[in-house]
């Protein structure tokens, strides 16, 4: 652990020395995660956490102590050891191909992160800005309240920031979804890319509000991983494939993938 | 560095005495990025079924205090699929394959163990007597001696020159019962133990945490209570018996092989510590020569050292 800084609402920005991660040319995908356990740890298995930023020798996540696990990671302070898998999983496209859908369609680019799911969407944003030519992208980042939304983790980001809060306590009174959906009735929605991020239902009610209106919808979704590699079997999703594990064919998948029609729902 | 305490099970010799469990290293590539699986004495492949299966219903995990449950209901590609895809590229990596297998009738058994024979590259077969996340085939049905002894010979019947090694089900009254059994139909070696059934309520949704109540236990926790079945079946058996169940470092593979076990695998260590190998071989190399013995077969304990005065203030 290099650096353990508590955020605004609750969560931890935790960095972390790996070795052989750039600031330059990142080894990981926005999107990817990393399996992680204090070391020691009163539990068995690594978490996985979605990658926040990586630098030269780090990355960095975003850790709300919800469970047992992460309690115990953010109580790490600098200095004390972390056992970390390399990055995993498949993430969002990268900037230079959302660069090029973007210009073929001239239509919005928007990243929809629910709570601490705006981390990876995070790191999306950071490689749209380090692109030559500058891009046009707004990023909504919902919470429940104010204090659920850590607005500083975006900080210096280029991109239009749209805090969203079901209270109205801070930006857009309403959901992320809620709001994905008004931006896309003020703008050619057709060729609209979205990547989101958040609880298993905000994504599949995201998919149902805009998934038909716009040309690429990616959700990452979130499961409970034994190995992260594909082994256990135990983080599936139903898929056009059948079951599939989410921590290799996924995270982040094409939301048609996960939600759509073509689905086979159920199990042998 | 893979040929160390080499073990002989039936027909079949394997290099070193530590396998990866079924269920913990998929079908031997998935971790080869931490392990070459060539590594292993052999690598139990994810349980075979003939048809694929999709495997059961969300959740499918729950850590526990030192274990872990599961409820995966042996999502498999499927043995047409295994055997063209998932099989050759095991070998073609350097990995022994030592196939899982389970299936829902005697007939079964037999059809995909002759499947099986065709394969000269399958060098074993182990038999999953004792899941216990499935309706059929599962460790209900396998917890009579005389079924696993018919299921025993159905799979070594057509496999006479593979070694044939039985897993059974801790979630009976008497396993030994159940060695037996394997031993009478010919099995090659034994191997306890499979999950111990459990299960979780979810608090917040007031239900219990899996759709079919029963899960599998698996972990550091379970551990005292292979060891123990291990002792057992190698007490009651002249079978060898291959031990599972707990491993977290080179302690418990050294006490595994104490209590009569001619090899161990590492299960559900490897999905947070899938480098765990060398640590264990590293540990049970020093010990073997810290005892002054040439392999680990020689740290068995005598039986009888088993048998002491129990209650000896009340004679």
């Amino acid at each position: 652990m290099i650096e353990n800084v508590p955020l605004s609402g609750g969560s931890h920005r935790l960095r972390i020395a790996h070795p052989g991660a750039r600031a330059d040319a990142p080894r990981s995908q926005p999107g990817q995660f990393v399996q992680m356990l204090a070391a020691p740890s009163q539990h068995l298995l690594r978490r996985p956490m979605s990658i926040l930023d990586e630098g030269d020798g780090w990355r960095s996540f975003m850790v709300k102590p919800v469970g047992p696990a992460s309690r115990e990671l953010v109580r790490l302070q600098a200095g004390e050891a972390v056992d970390t898998s390399p990055p995993l999983g498949r993430g969002f496209p990268a900037a230079p191909q959302l660069a090029a859908w973007q210009r073929e369609t001239a239509a919005p680019l928007l990243l929809v992160g629910g709570g601490f799911g705006i981390a990876p969407l995070q790191f999306v944003a950071r490689r749209l800005d380090a692109l030559a030519q500058s891009m046009d992208y707004r990023i909504l980042y919902g919470g429940r309240t104010a204090s659920d939304v850590e607005v500083e983790v975006l900080s210096g980001v280029r991109g239009t920031i749209i805090p969203t809060t079901d209270d109205g306590s801070l930006g857009f009174r309403g959901t992320c979804v809620e709001r994905a959906a008004v931006e896309l009735d003020r703008a050619p929605a057709a060729g609209a890319i979205v990547l989101a991020c958040g609880s298993h239902a905000m994504m599949r009610a995201l998919y149902d509000a805009i998934g038909a209106r716009v040309a690429r919808l990616f959700v990452s979704l979130e499961e409970v991983m034994g190995c992260g590699v594909g082994v256990c079997m135990g983080c599936v999703t139903p898929s056009v494939r059948g079951y599939v594990p989410i921590c290799t064919h996924g995270p982040v998948f094409e939301a048609d993938a996960v939600f759509g029609p073509d689905v086979i729902p159920s199990a042998s | 560095m893979a040929n160390e305490f080499p073990v002989q099970i039936g027909p079949a010799r394997f290099a070193n005495p530590y396998f990866a469990a079924s269920g913990c290293f998929g079908y031997g590539l998935e971790y080869a990025d931490f392990i070459a699986p060539g590594e292993l004495g052999a690598v139990v492949t994810k349980t075979i079924t003939r048809a694929p299966r999709g495997g059961n219903a969300l959740p499918r995990l729950q850590e526990t205090h030192a274990g872990l449950l599961n409820s995966i209901g042996l999502q498999n590609v499927g043995l047409d699929v295994y055997l063209r895809e998932k099989l050759p590229a095991l070998v073609a990596a350097g990995g022994v394959p030592f196939v899982s297998i389970a299936a829902t009738n005697f007939d079964e058994y037999g059809e995909i163990a002759a499947r099986l024979a065709e394969h000269p590259d399958v060098v074993a077969v182990e038999v999953n007597l004792g899941c216990p996340n499935v309706d059929e085939g599962g460790d209900k049905d396998a917890a009579e001696a005389r079924a696993v002894e018919r299921i025993t010979r159905a799979v070594k019947d057509r496999l006479p020159d593979r070694a044939v090694a039985i897993k059974l089900t801790p979630n009976v009254t008497d396993i030994v019962h159940l060695a037996q059994g394997a031993e009478q139909g010919g099995a090659d070696a034994i191997v306890a133990i499979n999950t111990l059934a459990g299960m979780d309520i979810d608090l917040l949704k007031n239900q219990p945490t899996f759709a079919r109540v029963r899960a599998g236990l698996s972990g550091p926790a379970i551990f005292p209570v292979a060891l123990l079945k291990v002792w057992e079946i190698a007490s009651a058996v002249r079978t060898p018996v291959v031990a599972v169940g707990g491993i977290a470092g080179p302690t418990e593979a050294i006490k595994f092989f104490m209590a009569g076990a001619v090899a161990v695998q590492l299960g559900t260590v490897l999905y947070s510590r899938p480098t765990l190998l060398a640590e264990v071989r590293d540990g049970v190399r020093a010990f073997v020569n810290e005892r002054g013995v040439a392999h680990p077969h020689a740290l068995r304990l005598p039986r009888d050292c088993g048998v002491r005065d129990c209650n000896p203030s009340t004679t």
